[in-house]
């Protein structure tokens, strides 16, 4: 029940920021705008969706990583997507120049799915084999996009907007890097016990 | 004194004239030249118009997208344009051209379609008036439709070979059967590389008298025309889907890059979704058994 709080913080503003349409141009991660000082577009622009079917592809990954990843470290979820989330949009607006406008959660999805993952790779043995499926799926979901260019076909009811696979790349890389860092804090803190062993629920220590 | 009248040679000299005109008529109205219709316009003539063999361009072609599409009818071949203008009028191909514009509208990666007015393309322009419509235009992608029609009268068998770009199409025909093929290439302008076509036909076979065999033709050329249009439409929109397949299956047929200041978006596909949502009750139904 901890789990749902954390949840509708992340994925309840796409499903209301889709049924508001007049505000996607106020929100939206725009390059002009960022540069010129609107600085909210670098956490919002995450949460515009370009068409119903857009969102709901992305929902239906995240919630399930989403509420997984809170399941097994509470916090942790609503502390990545408030880093990343900026980071992201300045990696967008470093590496892809030719990118103008952009949204969609699939990046910061992808950065959950990665922690999810990550967390699971670093936990008991069971669940390491579980973790090392989740990662071959980013990875594979990373192949996919940059060798086939099939994200570039995607459909969204605008035919000229098109998908950007970098935002993919940044999530799961921006994951790498925050679980990495928060391992190593919570192991130096907590001695030479790995961090995100310690940091599973409260049943799976007791086994 | 009585006068005899003047013997009446005129009149006699016309129908022996008649009458030998009319025998003559009989006897070799069998061996009639051929009277048949052809009206056309090549994208082979309109492409490589000094009698050049057509080649696909060995270069990959690079889409920018989103792409600007421009969809034109090819110049017609004949001196006599009023012919094939009154059989394929102007109502009917901007129809075609509207249904065509349609099925490019529909694909994720095309931002406009501009339909090309006739007159900007000119009889043998090849692709130097290609690049004049790029220009102009903007376009990036180019799509030329082009169309035969034959029509014979006589009973001799004779057929037609159409110049298509992947090569030559020979029809076999007979009396009174329209013919009418019509093929639509889509040619990237700036790498002049074909990235796909699609072909139409259509076949009506006449059995009208001489009488009214004229108006007859007149009606199957208009009929020819609009089924062949009809059967383009059909494989357009399948040459279409193969196209949208082989850019995802091969990325090696063509380079796609984003014109500056593109929307971009993130998007997780089904089937990831679909593997992590598996993976996720997988793990909760072991976890369930082992408890």
């Amino acid at each position: 029940m901890k789990t749902i709080g954390p949840l509708a913080i992340f994925s309840l503003p796409a499903v209301v920021v889709s049924l508001l349409p007049q505000f996607h141009e106020i929100l939206c991660f725009d390059r002009t705008s960022i540069l010129r000082g609107q600085l909210w577009r670098l956490w919002s622009g995450h949460w515009v969706h370009f068409s119903n079917s857009h969102l709901w592809w992305n929902l239906a990954a995240v919630i399930c990583a989403a509420a997984w990843l809170e399941g097994r470290r509470p916090g942790l979820l609503l502390r990545f997507t408030a880093l990343a989330a900026p980071l992201l949009s300045l990696g967008l607006l470093a590496l892809d120049s030719q990118l103008a406008i952009y949204g969609g959660l699939s990046g910061i999805g992808t950065g959950v799915v990665t922690l999810l993952g990550y967390v699971l790779v670093q936990s008991r043995r069971s669940d390491r084999w579980t973790g090392f499926v989740v990662l071959a799926l980013i990875a594979t979901k990373l192949g996919h996009d940059s060798l086939t260019g099939a994200a570039l076909l995607s459909e969204f009811s605008n035919s000229a907007v098109q998908t950007t696979p970098i935002a993919h790349a940044l999530g799961a890389a921006l994951a790498l890097l925050f679980g990495a860092t928060v391992s190593r804090q919570r192991s130096a803190s907590n001695g030479s016990m790995p961090a995100l062993i310690n940091s599973t629920s409260s049943g799976s220590i007791a086994r | 004194m009585e006068t005899q009248p003047a013997p009446n040679y005129i009149p006699r000299t016309i129908a022996i004239a008649a009458l030998v005109t009319l025998l003559l008529i009989a006897l070799t109205g069998c061996t009639i030249p051929s009277r048949s219709t052809h009206r056309s316009s090549s994208v082979v003539e309109f492409l490589y118009p000094g009698g050049e063999q057509p080649f696909v361009k060995p270069e990959i072609p690079t889409l920018n997208l989103p792409l600007k599409v421009g969809v034109a009818f090819v110049p017609s071949t004949q001196r006599r344009y009023q012919e094939t203008a009154q059989t394929f009028p102007g109502t009917q191909k901007q129809e075609l051209l509207e249904k065509v514009s349609a099925q490019f509208n529909d694909l994720p990666f095309v931002a406009t379609i501009e339909e090309i007015p006739s007159t900007y393309l000119r009889r043998g322009g090849s692709f130097e008036n290609l690049d004049q419509i790029q220009g102009l235009m903007g376009v990036d992608v180019m799509v030329l439709i082009a169309h035969d029609q034959m029509q014979g009268r006589v009973e001799d068998e004779w057929s037609f070979a159409y110049w298509t770009v992947v090569g030559a199409y020979i029809v076999p025909a007979s009396k009174n059967e329209t013919h009418t093929l019509m093929e639509a290439v889509v040619y990237d302008i700036r790498s002049r590389s074909l990235l796909f076509r699609a072909p139409g036909a259509s076949v009506i076979k006449g059995r009208s008298s001489l009488v009214r065999s004229a108006e007859k033709m007149q009606d199957a050329s208009g009929q020819g025309f609009s089924d062949a249009a009809a059967d383009l439409t059909i494989n357009l929109a399948d040459q279409l889907e193969r196209f949208k397949i082989r850019l995802k299956e091969e990325p090696e047929a063509a380079i796609i890059t984003h014109k500056p200041g593109y929307t971009g978006a993130g998007s997780l596909e089904g089937w990831f979704s679909g593997g992590l949502l598996v993976l996720g009750l997988g793990r909760f139904l072991l976890r369930s058994s082992r408890s």
